[in-house]
């Protein structure tokens, strides 16, 4: 079953390992910075002035993103990867494989795909590793002995991660259409369930409460410790934000039915994609909430000191902010993608029911377009929540400042994202007679 | 009277070179049921795609609904299948994620108009009052109700059914084909059918049989047995 589930499938595992691959890079490169910092030939004075600079504590932090994050990453595209295989997990029950082999097998498939794409994804941590010790370097954050080491441990951690989070994430899913009779579980991959669980809708209010709460704890602390646990803000929100995510974008279906007939369509076919959908909202908010914290933060600051932060430290935060934008942006993007894909026959139907190939696809923009609103709107609250404690206790401020320009780009660029990630395969799906598709 | 479809000399060959159709002729007035019969492979699905314009013919001509479909553009002849033609299928072809109500009204939403209100079709497959139900909660037969439904719903000049029997048991067959049926002779709707079981073909008025993509005969429909006696003859000398 998991070498046919490959076979038939491998555009569905191709999400999960590139995640796999670049959660592994992102481990790999910021644990080969801390090994650099600790093990460089420095002087006593040199060594000082580095632990002063707080650059090891940066290091650390950095590992510590990088984890949770690819924890949460990986296993959200593992898990929905599963999901698509319900249909055929139904199939093997019914035929008797019992539920502890079902889960055995789905597993072995996680850990098949996250082995060597976690083995591929060390190496290119070492090259990123290497340029962005590099940058260091070059910005004087850190002194020209700082040379490139690799971490002992890089592999084994990164094998952790992938490999544990995949299993985790793999298995969660796998538990329902695992234990379900499999008539039910047959009924229901062909009918999706539209109720959103009781039990999901109270987790994503608790951890959206308590990121909250935390937040507004912070607005009381030193500058230092706020600015550590600002993160912590912001993920739990994020992940409460993926609980709530079917439930956000069904409230943000009728809007659709603002765009006319096809927006309808849309509308109501969201609805019932909202919660594959939130597997790719997840990530989307993550990347966007990250950039809008970074640069919101490093605008304010300049706005109200009206002394632009050093070179150096922009680049430091830049260059962190970026990389975990950019894992999470093609997350997201993996997401959208697989879900096109699967839709792929639905589409056909559409354009067989008399719908043209530039409507059915203005079918397919309108939910980009309101997966990007949700999204947005998600991405602010969440920024908003993290960030205004944090302006208040280092600047004194309630009031963030971005330039319009930033603004316009960030919103440009969360929508390039979405509409790349679900027009283009749509558009490339529906180049096929539709007849071949549907039959 | 007007053809709602007229095949002159058609033919189909495929990349391969294999000639699925050959120089096929066919006029179907509206309010005709044809039922189209013939071995796997002897081209009825060829025939029915390319008189819908699902697939582009390689010879002849099409005219569809009064419309020469031969060089319309892709997108004129969506719109031309989605104002004038209807179609059923084997698999259905709903969209599960929708309601029942909403798959109906598919037309409409991908810039159509309804000829009928959606709950007046509903009622008259048989599927009143099931409207707001998710399509993947409906059985076989119900699904296919929903799917004549929706090919009605545009006062089409044509429907085109494809094994729209081939996944139902016989009572359930026989619904569906007594609403194709009431559709031709209350309507006036044209309506061309493939099929493998002589019991559906013999609902129709008209039967057409193919062999090795050629018309071998077209007359009108005799008694089922009758209709397995000449399909047996048609394999036999084919084979």
């Amino acid at each position: 079953m998991i070498r046919q589930a490959l076979r038939r499938n491998p555009w569905s595992f191709l999400g999960p390992a590139a995640t796999q691959c670049l959660a592994a890079a992102l481990v790999t490169a910021s644990l080969c910075l801390i090994a650099s910092f600790g093990g460089a030939p420095l002087s006593r004075a040199q060594r000082q002035a580095m632990t002063d600079s707080g650059v090891p504590d940066i290091a650390v932090l950095f590992v510590m993103i990088s984890i949770y994050l690819s924890i949460l990453i990986v296993g959200v595209t593992m898990s929905s990867a599963i999901r698509h295989q319900a249909r055929d997990i139904a199939l093997v029950r019914a035929v008797g494989a019992t539920p502890a082999r079902v889960r055995r097998s789905v597993a072995a498939q996680a850990a098949l795909v996250a082995v060597p794409a976690t083995l591929a994804g060390v190496p290119l941590g070492i090259l990123g590793g290497h340029a962005w010790l590099g940058g260091f370097v070059r910005h004087g954050i850190v002194p020209a002995e700082v040379t490139f080491r690799l971490h002992g441990g890089m592999l084994p951690i990164a094998l952790a991660v992938t490999v544990g989070t995949s299993l985790l994430g793999a298995l969660i899913a796998a538990v329902r259409p695992s234990r379900v009779r499999p008539a039910v579980a047959l009924a229901e991959s062909a009918a999706p369930r539209l109720r959103i669980g009781v039990a999901r809708t109270l987790i994503g209010i608790l951890l959206v409460t308590g990121g909250v709460v935390l937040s507004v704890l912070i607005a009381g602390l030193d500058a230092d410790t706020a600015d550590q646990a600002g993160f912590f803000v912001m993920l739990a929100m994020c992940v409460g934000a993926g609980f709530l995510g079917p439930a956000l974008l069904r409230a943000a279906a009728p809007l659709g039915r603002l765009l006319g007939d096809t927006g309808r369509l849309a509308a109501d076919t969201l609805a019932v994609h909202a919660r594959a959908l939130s597997g790719a909202l997840v990530p989307l908010t993550l990347a966007v909430a990250f950039a809008a914290v970074t640069i919101t933060r490093s605008a304010t600051t300049t706005h109200v000191t009206g002394v632009p932060a050093p070179a150096a430290d922009r680049w430091l935060e830049f260059s962190g902010t970026g990389a975990y934008a950019s894992f999470a942006a093609i997350a997201a993007l993996n997401a959208l993608v697989t879900l096109i894909l699967a839709r792929r026959r639905n589409l056909a139907v559409t354009r067989l029911a008399g719908g043209t190939r530039g409507r059915t696809l203005a079918v397919v923009v309108c939910e980009a377009l309101m997966v990007i609103g949700t999204a947005l709107v998600v991405a602010a609250a969440v920024a908003a929540v993290t960030l205004l404690p944090l302006l208040h206790a280092t600047l004194d401020t309630w009031v963030p400042w971005l330039p319009a320009s930033w603004l316009a780009a960030g919103i440009a660029g969360t929508a390039l994202l979405v509409l790349a990630g679900t027009v283009l395969p749509a558009a490339l799906a529906l180049r096929r007679p539709p007849i071949e598709v549907a039959g | 009277m007007e053809s709602v479809v007229s095949l002159t000399s058609v033919s189909r060959r495929y990349p391969r070179g294999v000639l699925a159709l050959r120089e096929v002729s066919l006029d179907v007035p509206a309010g005709q049921f044809v039922a189209v019969m013939g071995a796997t492979g002897s081209g009825k699905s060829t025939l029915l795609h390319c008189a819908a314009g699902l697939d582009r013919r390689t010879g002849g001509r099409v005219r569809l609904a009064g419309r020469d479909v031969t060089r319309l553009r892709e997108a004129a002849l969506t719109r031309l299948r989605r104002d004038r033609v209807g179609f059923v299928f084997q698999s259905y072809n709903l969209l599960s994620e929708l309601t029942v109500g909403q798959n109906v009204a598919l037309p409409a939403r991908l810039g159509g108009r309804l000829a009928r209100p959606v709950d007046e079709v509903l009622e008259s497959v048989g599927l009143g009052g099931l409207g707001r139900r998710p399509v993947g909660e409906l059985s076989g037969g119900q699904r296919q109700r929903v799917a004549v439904a929706r090919a009605l719903v545009t006062g089409p000049a044509v429907i085109f059914a494809d094994e729209p029997t081939g996944a139902l048991d016989p009572t359930t067959g026989a619904q569906i084909l007594g609403l194709l049926r009431t559709a031709a002779d209350l309507d006036r709707v044209g309506v061309l059918m493939v099929t493998h079981d002589p019991v559906a073909a013999a609902w129709s008025d008209r039967l057409v049989l193919l062999r090795d993509g050629e018309v071998v005969a077209d007359g009108p429909t005799p008694q089922a047995e009758a209709i397995a006696e000449r399909l047996r003859g048609v394999s036999a000398v084919a084979a």
